[in-house]
């Protein structure tokens, strides 16, 4: 076996490590993707560090070998000489981890390691005979989105061949980092709206006219001018838009969505507008906004005529790159998620689980490894085609 | 009492690679509880896989080789050690050979399944070495609290100390642990050599 492969094993250790304590970059993210995506047993061990239980279990044992009675006999034998233990515990003294039986005390810490603070959670491990059975896969989404324009034309984003597309109002380019449009006549006079629609499975990055750059999840839209008036800029959106808004002092920047507008003066913000959440959710990450007459600070969410501190790094974690859910995150939005994401339908055989899931997995999963998974938390799968169903 | 000594890992390799004694006992106390877990995956016997790490550091001395850094006396280690196993997994199946036994149970694994061993090892070592790496009295409130499950008023009345000041040990705890975790640097930054021993 080549050292390298060592190497890499040990590189992706360390990934898994900190993917659930800190932001990946993205080629960290796509190396640690690509090795979950490589064999499913990759994907089984990576849901194994979802759980903390088994982390617990795994230290329990490593806490069971003797260190002392292994260090004795290495250094009698590489120096033919036995150790007085008194020197022994002079150099090393090993703390132990001790338990206590199958007590384990778990708290929640914001996105928590495998050690948390306050919530208790009893991992239950029922005795399954239920099996998932998959007759095929699917693949995770991609970059893509259809430009509508205001005679009714459409240019596809991914299909685009080239980086650049010259249309009668204007110039459309795309490169690594987002699409854009540029209109045409340099005057100010607006020529009418364009709409950018992400369909399911799709995501896309696109900066807007005046420089700021908005985040389409999947199956959203966002309705802009070609050109911003002179006193102020406003869009329209459906679905789950972020957005990093460039500053203007002179002009707010104002976001129409399902229920409330958003007005900002620069900022980053994520708006999440799916008819699977009840109701439209302003989270603000850096800057001020003010929605529904209420003014956010950063890490405060708007909601139903509420405000309530936000886990920021989950609310963004789609653009980020992760499905990431968080201790009140219910079953039913994993599955709005997951449907969105890789365009399926999902039904249920039995009731819907009443369980909340916490943990992180990187959206560039083929399905099937994404749901090996949550396989781990008990749950059981059937997919045929598009169709998911969740067992009883 | 602590002894506060603090050795980051290229000083270790060094220690190694100038074939001071001192080196062995600082990796172990590292790597022997990963390695293990490592070689029981192999062998799933405890005392086995004791000894092929035991016989893996005696290898690591006994080379006497120059090691760059600290991954690689780790990837010394993790060959050496599934070197060791596979030969054991081969005598076991040559003995059992004699018997019925045809499940394949003894049979070597891929080296897919190899490089998944070394990944749940170093993960484990990764996350164990944090924890112990804690200054001592957070180190000792973490372990009452979160494995021996201590509430924090039993863990007050055993430090001496008031319940603010247990939870506010183990906000700190878990800071630096998940600080210690997102590191960039793969490697250890400090061995903390622990003062106290828990006897059961």
């Amino acid at each position: 076996m080549e050292k390298s492969r060592i190497y890499e094993a040990m590189e992706i250790a360390g990934l898994i490590v900190r993917s659930r304590n800190a932001a990946l970059t993205d080629s960290e993210q796509a190396k640690l993707s690509a090795w979950i995506n490589e064999d499913p047993r990759n994907a089984s061990l990576y849901a194994q560090f979802q759980r903390d239980i088994n982390v617990h279990q795994l230290l329990k044992q490593m806490d069971g070998y003797d260190f002392a009675k292994s260090l004795a006999k290495v250094r009698h034998r590489i120096t033919g000489k036995r150790i007085m233990s008194k020197n022994i515990s002079k150099l090393v003294s090993v703390s132990r981890i001790r338990w206590m039986a199958a007590a384990v005390v778990i708290l929640a810490l914001g996105m928590g390691t495998w050690f948390m603070l306050n919530d208790q959670r009893v991992s239950s491990s029922l005795n399954h005979t239920t099996v998932s059975t998959y007759k095929n896969d699917v693949e995770p989404g991609r970059t893509g989105s259809i430009l509508h324009f205001p005679d009714g034309s459409t240019v596809n984003l991914d299909t685009l061949q080239s980086n650049s597309l010259n249309t009668s109002i204007g110039f459309i380019t795309k490169n690594e980092q987002f699409a854009s449009f540029q209109k045409k006549d340099p005057g100010n006079s607006i020529a009418g709206h364009l709409v950018l629609e992400t369909p399911r499975s799709r995501t896309q990055s696109f900066k807007l006219p005046d420089g700021t750059i908005a985040w389409l999840n999947s199956s959203s839209t966002i309705r802009f001018p070609t050109t911003f008036s002179h006193n102020v800029r406003e869009v329209e959106i459906t679905g789950e838009v972020y957005f990093e808004v460039a500053h203007d002092a002179l002009k707010p920047f104002r976001v129409k969505a399902s229920e409330e507008t958003v007005e900002v003066l620069g900022t980053h913000f994520n708006i999440n507008a799916y008819p699977y959440k009840q109701h439209q959710v302003t989270t603000l990450l850096e800057g001020s906004v003010k929605v529904s007459g209420v003014i956010l600070e950063p890490s405060q969410q708007f909601s139903a005529g509420k405000i309530s501190s936000a886990d920021t790094s989950l609310v963004i974690a789609w653009k980020n790159g992760y499905f990431q859910f968080g201790h009140h995150t219910v079953f039913r939005e994993v599955i709005a998620q997951l449907e969105n994401w890789y365009d399926i339908e999902v039904e249920y055989e039995g009731m819907i689980p009443e369980r909340t899931f916490y943990g992180k997995i990187p959206r560039h999963l083929s399905l099937v490894n994404t749901l090996t998974i949550l396989e781990e938390l008990d749950v059981h799968f059937r997919l045929e085609g598009k169709k998911l169903t969740i067992l009883r | 009492m602590s002894s506060g000594n603090y050795y980051n890992d290229e000083t270790c390799v060094a220690m190694l690679n100038q074939q001071d004694q001192q080196a062995i006992a600082l990796l172990m106390q590292r790597l022997y509880p990963a390695l293990c877990l490592y070689a029981e995956s192999f062998l799933e016997d405890k005392q086995w896989a004791e000894e092929m790490a035991e016989d893996a550091f005696v290898n690591l001395w006994q080379r006497k080789g120059k090691f760059p850094n600290m991954s690689a006396v780790k990837a010394y280690l993790y060959t050496s050690t599934r070197n060791l196993c596979f030969n054991k997994l081969a005598t076991i199946k040559t003995r059992k050979h004699i018997q019925e036994r045809l499940d394949g149970e003894y049979d070597t694994p891929t080296e897919s399944t190899v490089l998944r061993h070394i990944v749940q090892a170093e993960v484990m070592a990764q996350i164990m070495n944090a924890v112990e790496s804690l200054p001592p009295v957070l180190q000792q409130t973490f372990k009452m609290a979160y494995l021996e499950g201590l509430s924090n008023n039993e863990i007050a009345i055993a430090i001496a100390k008031n319940e603010q000041v247990v939870r506010n040990y183990k906000m700190r705890a878990l800071a630096k642990i998940r600080e210690k975790l997102a590191d960039k640097d793969l490697l250890w930054l400090f061995l903390l050599i622990a003062s106290q021993t828990y006897k059961n």
